[in-house]
């Protein structure tokens, strides 16, 4: 297999999310429509039943730099979550505490990281974590 | 003088004999364009999967009188974007009757076009067109009864 | 990484060797199936005056499957939408593969010569090219000015 570069391989991504043919429990596309580099998307993730972000809808960040997807892009809440690898006062996921971004593999995508994070939201350890009030932001 | 033979290394050439139909019906070799019109290799070398030209690489002559490594040409026509097309003139794509390179190949590209036919009835069944389906599996078993005479397969065909 | 097909490895050498009047293409040394382009503006267009930059990618399956093209210098035209991506049949359910990396970028050169406003990927774009062409015409040739590299 080839490497598919950077572009091609976030234009393929972005026809995914387009399209919506990803998961219902999270979708993701560009921030600004006119961003020929696309670096900045948005994404959400809807919270997993039987947890305290059960029917929530969460807001992030993500933005894919020069190098993605051989290095992981950087990605940040903006809606206000408790999470163990989310930064309680910025909302940035910190690479050392999320596994998905430590052990960054090429193969990942925008989608493994939201999956990955919707998952970590519903660990028997944290799915009962005190949430801050439904709306508010970082 | 005496001369002691120790060795002999045998030294042969082949190509393709590939016919082609001249305006005042004579047969010659293609001599304008000698390469595969897919892969561009020639046509006396192998489609890029195989290691060894020869009969298990071989070449097809189209009823358009376009030729093309058979494997080269099969998996296209295994792809949708095809529509069963010559990549060269884009008429339909068939084998050319009655040439000795084309006939042990005859059967397998029989068995695509039933394929395919069959993947278009699959989709229309979407839509709940039965019919198409019943069309195909009728056309598909006739097929078989026609084809049982010369089964020739070429379990060497690369497909991906 | 697999090694290349002979068929990449012809059409690289050819491009180099018997480049097309005005269309540049070359490989990424770190991979081969990535070709920076750069096209000139067709004469009498609208894009005359400026080069643009482009991005080619061949893809495993080609020459089974199309490359995949995109601008990357912005541009004003109906079949080119705002991130750079290209509605044109070749590249899509006309693909051949008896095409190659300069027929296809010539057949883009073409496009911009006579852009098909009634086939739009930037609707927004048609919609000005059909409702007042001499206008949208001048639009194209403005953004030229502003972000295409001058000729």
């Amino acid at each position: 297999m080839s490497k598919v570069p950077r572009n091609f391989r976030l234009l393929e991504e972005l026809e995914k999310g387009e399209k919506g043919l990803g998961p219902e429990s999270c979708s993701y596309g560009l921030a600004d429509s006119d961003d020929i580099s696309m670096t900045t998307w948005n994404g959400t993730i809807l919270g997993p039943p039987h947890s305290n972000h059960e029917n929530r809808i969460y807001s992030l960040s993500i933005e894919c730099g020069p190098q993605y997807p051989d290095q992981p892009p950087s990605i940040k809440f903006i809606s206000k979550i408790n999470l163990p690898c989310v930064d309680p006062n910025t909302g940035q996921v910190t690479p050392s505490t999320f596994h998905t971004l430590r052990d960054w593999k090429r193969a990942y995508n925008m989608e493994t990281i939201l999956l990955d994070l919707r998952k970590e939201m519903a660990t028997p350890s944290n799915k009962k974590l005190p949430q801050p009030e439904e709306g508010s932001t970082f | 003088m005496k001369v002691d033979v120790e060795e002999v290394h045998s030294v042969f050439a082949w190509t393709w004999h590939i016919p082609k139909d001249n305006k005042d019906g004579s047969l010659q070799a293609d001599d304008d364009d000698d390469v595969c019109g897919i892969c561009r290799a020639s046509y006396n070398a192998t489609c890029p999967s195989c290691k060894y030209p020869g009969d298990e690489c071989s070449l097809v002559v189209g009823e358009c009188n376009h030729n093309f490594h058979v494997h080269c040409i099969y998996r296209w026509l295994d792809t949708t974007t095809s529509k069963g097309l010559c990549p060269m003139c884009r008429q339909l794509f068939q084998l050319k009757r009655g040439l000795a390179i084309n006939d042990s190949q005859l059967e397998k590209f029989r068995e695509l076009q039933l394929k395919k036919r069959t993947s278009v009835a699959g989709e229309f069944a979407d839509e709940d067109d039965e019919e198409a389906i019943a069309r195909a599996v009728a056309q598909q078993n006739q097929a078989e009864v026609d084809d049982q005479g010369d089964v020739i397969m070429d379990q060497g065909l690369v497909v991906r | 990484m697999a090694s290349l097909p002979k068929r990449i490895i012809k059409e690289t050498e050819r491009l180099a060797s018997d480049p097309v009047p005005g269309i540049g293409a070359e490989p990424h040394e770190d991979n081969l199936r990535y070709f920076a382009v750069t096209i000139e503006g067709p004469k009498e267009s609208p894009y005359e005056d400026g080069i643009f930059e482009l991005e080619l990618y061949l893809p495993d399956d080609y020459p089974m499957e199309a490359p995949k093209v995109r601008f990357l210098t912005r541009i004003y035209h109906p079949n080119i939408d705002r991130l750079g991506r290209i509605c044109l049949d070749v590249l899509k359910n006309n693909w051949s593969p008896a095409l190659q990396i300069r027929t296809v970028l010539l057949s883009i050169q073409a496009l911009l010569a006579s852009p098909n406003p009634n086939d739009p990927l930037a609707n927004d774009v048609a919609e000005d090219w059909i409702k007042n062409e001499e206008l949208a015409i001048s639009k194209a040739r403005e953004w030229t000015t502003l972000y295409a590299e001058k000729k």
